[in-house]
This record gives C-alpha cells, structure tokens and sequence, in this order.
C-alpha cells in the first residue's frame, strides 16, 4: 500500500513544481545571456541595463520559485488531508503511518528536486555567462589561477578543516530538507485542529513552532559561541563546524518529534469539517 | 451468525462539552438495508464518522466485522460522505485507477458502464462537470464496490427528482447482496421503500430499531409518518 | 413505467398485486421471461427482499415459474392466467359496487347507468 500511496501522491503533485522549475531553467539561459550580452557591444548602453535586470529577474526567480514550491507542497497537502479530499484520503485502507509516510516523503523528495533545480539553473546562468566570457577577452590563464588559487585554499593548513566543514554541510542540507518538510507537516497538522479557522491556525502554529526553534537552537549555539569568543578561535570553521552539526542533529530531533506529533494529531484529533 | 456492525456504549463529546453521541447501543444486522433516521443534530453523521474512522470516539466501542475501524475495515467499507471530495484537477479516468489501486473489491467495468450510461467522458475532468454530475460519479465510485458495508450519508438531500430515482437505482442495482447499505437521511418518505430495518436516533441515543414491516403491518403506518409521531413528542 | 406505491399500505402487497395485473393483462406475456429481482426492485423503488417476497408468493400461486435454465418466466398454463384475470375482475366489480352502494345507488340504478356510459343500448 506504501508503493501506491507513493506513486498516486507523485502523481498529484509533480506537475506544478515541474514547470517553475523549467521556467527557472529558461529563466537561467536568459540571465546567462543577459549578463554575455553587453560584451556583444559595448556602445549601446541599454544592454548593460538589460543584463542587470535578467539577472536581478533570475534573483527574484529563485526566490519565487524555492517559496512557491514549498507553498504549493504546503497548500496540496492541506487540501489533500483536511479539506472536503480529506472524507477520501481518511478512509483509503491504509494507516495513517503510511499515509503521512507517503506525503512526508514525496514533499521532502520535492524540496530536494527544487534545490538541485536551482543549483542547476545558477550553474547555467553561469556556465553560459563564462561561456561568453571566454570566448571574449577572458583567458584561460587567469581562469587557471583561479582555480590553483581555490584548490590552495582547500589543500593548504585549513584544508582538513574546509573537508569536515563541508561533510558538515552535507549533513546538513537532508537534514534541512526534512526539517523543513516536517515544519510544514506539523504546523498544518496543529493547525487543522481549529475549526473553521484550519489555515489561519496552520500559519499561526508555524510561526509559533518557528519560535520556539529559534530560542532552542540559541540556547544550545549561544554558549558555544561565547566559549570561542572567550577563549579567541584563529579559525571561523572552528565555530561553523560544529555549529552545522550541533544545528543538524537538532533539525532531525524536531523532525522525528514533529513527525510522531502529526501522526498522533491525524490519528486521533482528525477534525474534518 | 453476529451483527456487521457492533455498537457499544458509544460516546463522542466535542469540545466544549457538546454531546454527539450518548451511550448509543446498537447492533446492524448483515444483509440488509437499513436506514439510520433522526432530526439535524442528533448523532447521524457523527456515528457515520466513527464507523469510517475519521472521527475517534471519547468511550465506548465499535466493531465492524470484529475488528475497530482501521486500514482492515476500510477495505471492506465503501462510504459516500456528503462532500464531494474529488481532487478537481484529476481526470474522471484518473479517479477510476486510484479507486481500482486502492480497493480491491472495485469493479471497473461496472463503473465503465454506468459511466457511459451518463455520457460521461472518461476523459474528462473533474472540475468540467457540473455539481450534480460530479455527485453521480462519486455515487458511481461507491457502488462499484462490493463492500461488506456501503455507508450512505443523506444520499439524496438537494437533489431534484430526477437524480433522486437515479440514486436510488443506482444502490439498489449495483450493492453488493450479501452487503449492508447503512443509509442516513432525514428524507424518510423518498426512501422508506428500499428499508428492510430503520434506526431512529435522537440526541446521540438509540429511540427504536426495528423492521420496516413491523411498522406498515402491524402499526399500520408509513415510515415516516410513524417516525413524526415518535419524534413529535 | 412509475410504479406508484401508496406509502401507507404494506409494500409487498402492492407490488404482488401490480405484477399479477401486468400478467393477467398480459404485459409479461405466457413464458416470458420476468427480469431479476435485482432490475425489477431498482425499477420500482423498493427493497430487493420485498421484491423477492412477492415473487415467491407468485411462484407459490403458479403465476410464474422458475426455470433452471432462464430462471423466473411466467406460466405458460393460460387457464392459471384465465382464473387470475377473472379473479381480478371480480375484485375490480366487488370494489365498485360497493362504492357505488356507499353513495345510494341501488343494482338496477347502477346497471343502467353503466349501460349507459358503456355506450350499450338502454333497457
């Protein structure tokens, strides 16, 4: 049933979140273009204007698109679970385990495809941007010390430092994802308790939950940044490392609290207008 | 052999200490159809909600087939609630695979069928068709199941003439004969004749059970013309 | 075809009678095949058992007949059709005189009346 749940839950939710992301793509190349552009000639002074502005169109893209992916994943699990689809999605012979297993995992699956999206559509604007940039007064010289200048910063004394900094963040981002997923979950889920009210509560409990993250995870990083103010850190990785960890471990203990809370709320709070 | 569905002692307090259900007894037989009757407010839905499991009873137990609501009854459970509660985007196609993944007593072609017999276009989506359409393939949906229980919350309120005889037909054609169709509705005179069994309830309590032919044969009267004089008082 | 049941006399009474009529009339003719309990109950509006009931009273009258092969047909003994029609009829007359006592009328009043609206010739 896990297999069906899965499969008809991509179903309903893929197509969205796939075309803000070919229009991200699309929007990428133009940015890349844009910013290629003023190199085509220089005496228009128009163009430089239009490479800013695809760029700063790309910008604002990204921020669309990241934000309107969560709120459609949001917005598609509050219809899909508390709302008049609620009297079918209930009473679909499953458990309610492997219902809200089923949309955890497809939302979190979603977040992950958005932020490799976005990756992807930098690296195109990018990649086409050097592309022209090469083709033009860039030399590849300069291109190569760059690049010897990044892999001395890696290989140099802070080299065994930037590897476990960045296993940290490697940590950190499926760790992220699911926090993320699971704040979206939870809130909904607290939120749907008040009747007549399901969206207005479901804003309120996030930015309650949010809250009280905050002031949870100050408590814990707080007295590690003063011990390295105090005792005077040579490093910033020093401080960054362990804060990822320490920030990482907690994003999955509130995830895994905040997924046995929702699958209690859903199982015996379910309220259904 | 024992009851379908089993009722003990069931109680469902709301918030704010408002009572649905009040130590509500109640056995409903196999093989039957049986209607669940009473005023606005007195339990219908409430105890519709529990059987299917979306609603968790403060005390008291109900057993169907011997085992609580869960993912085990709702396998055997076909439910059309009051809402219609299609995702609008889906295709009339896409709703028959999701039904015929999920349930395994659904029987597509039974579907097929009464889906052409309403011109419907399998391709077709959901927010295409107009309100009363939409009502007759959730209808379509339900009874092509053949469920131990099919639950029928007020299938006929709203509805004009017309669609009523269609609904009607549609349960009787297509339930499932070992099966019991538990249908709820304060329309008593528009569906008394179906009903083997009635169940008055008021105010979340058991008033009277009892066959449709003990009242016409022996009280002499309709259904629901008896069912004014119990509730008058 | 409405099948228009009075909600205030039992049912099953109703529908036996109904379906006697129909082939006493022969709607459903000798050895026709009657349709399922299931279509005729969806047809009528009533309960499949009800329905059931009343055509096991038909069987039980020799009205119909369940054949292994084709199941419920009716009866091809058209004296048994004959009796039932005539007893029908009967029925029918018993019914209206009675009515027609109620409002005063007596045997020859009715005769000649009847004459008359039947466009017979007067006594």
């Amino acid at each position: 049933m896990l297999g069906k749940l899965l499969k008809h839950e991509w179903k309903s939710v893929w197509k969205i979140p796939t075309i803000l992301l070919c229009v991200l793509m699309g929007l990428a190349v133009l940015a890349g273009l844009g910013f290629a552009s003023p190199i085509w000639d220089s005496g228009l002074e128009g163009l430089g204007v239009l490479a800013v502005l695809s760029w700063m169109v790309f910008y604002f893209a990204i921020m669309g698109v990241s934000v309107g992916i969560m709120l459609y994943l949001a917005v598609r699990f509050y219809r899909s679970m508390f709302t008049d689809e609620g009297y079918l999605t209930h009473t679909l012979p499953v458990t309610t385990r492997q219902l809200l297993f089923s949309k955890v995992l497809v939302m979190a699956a979603w977040i992950f495809l958005s932020m490799v999206g976005i990756f992807i559509s930098i690296m195109i604007a990018g990649g086409i941007a050097v592309l022209f940039l090469m083709c033009q007064e860039f030399s590849w010289r300069e291109m190569r010390e760059l690049l010897y200048m990044l892999q001395q910063m890696v290989s140099s004394q802070i080299g065994i430092r930037f590897a476990s900094f960045f296993a940290g963040i490697l940590f950190m981002i499926p760790a992220m994802i699911v926090y993320g997923t699971m704040m979206i979950v939870g809130s909904i889920s607290i939120g749907q308790m008040v009747s007549k009210h399901k969206v207005l509560g479901s804003i309120g409990a996030y930015f309650a939950l949010s809250t009280v993250v905050q002031i949870i995870s100050m408590v814990i990083v707080m007295p590690m940044l003063f011990y390295h103010i105090v005792n005077g850190t040579e490093n910033v990785f020093d401080i960054l490392t362990p804060t990822y960890w320490i920030m990482g471990l907690l994003e999955c203990v509130l995830a895994v609290g905040l997924y046995f809370l929702s699958e209690y709320l859903i199982r015996r709070r379910l309220n259904l207008d | 052999m024992s009851g379908l569905v089993e009722i003990r002692n069931l109680t469902k307090v709301y918030e704010k200490k408002r009572t649905a259900l009040d130590g509500l007894n109640l056995v409903i037989p196999r093989g039957k159809i049986v209607g669940l009757l009473g005023p606005n407010g007195s339990g219908k839905t409430t105890l519709i909600k529990i059987l299917n499991g979306l609603l968790v009873p403060t005390g008291g137990q109900v057993l169907i087939n011997g085992a609580v609501p869960g993912a085990q009854t709702k396998a055997r459970i076909s439910y059309l609630p009051e809402r219609t509660y299609f995702q609008n985007s889906m295709r009339v196609k896409e709703l028959l695979e999701y039904f015929a993944d999920f349930y395994e007593d659904f029987r597509m072609e039974r579907a097929r069928e009464m889906l052409l017999s309403l011109h419907i276009n399998e391709n077709d989506r959901i927010k295409s068709l107009s309100k009363g359409t939409r009502e007759k393939v959730q209808l379509i949906l339900v009874m092509s199941r053949d469920a131990d229980l099919y639950v029928l919350d007020e299938p006929i309120a709203g509805v004009d003439p017309a669609a009523r005889d269609y609904i009607i037909k549609t349960i009787i054609k297509n339930y499932n004969e070992k099966a019991t169709v538990l249908l709820s509705t304060h329309l008593i005179s528009d569906i008394e004749n179906i009903l083997d069994e009635v169940i008055f309830i008021r105010e979340g309590r058991l008033l009277l059970q009892t066959t449709v032919e003990e009242i016409r044969e022996v009280k002499g009267k309709s259904v629901d013309s008896y069912f004014r004089e119990v509730f008058a008082c | 075809m409405a099948w228009n049941l009075d909600s205030d006399r039992p049912i099953y009474s109703q529908i036996l009678e109904r379906i006697q009529m129909q082939i006493a009339a022969g709607i459903y003719e000798p050895g026709e095949k009657i349709p399922s309990v299931r279509e005729l109950a969806a047809d009528a509006g009533v309960n499949p058992n009800t329905m059931q009931k009343a055509l096991a009273e038909l069987e039980r009258r020799n009205l119909v007949v369940t054949l292994r092969t084709s199941g419920r047909v009716v009866t091809e003994d058209l004296n048994m059709i004959r009796e039932t029609k005539n007893q029908l009829a009967k029925e029918q007359i018993d019914d209206f005189l009675k009515r027609m006592k109620a409002l005063g009328f007596e045997r020859e009043d009715i005769l000649i009346m009847l004459k008359k609206e039947t466009g017979g010739e007067s006594a």
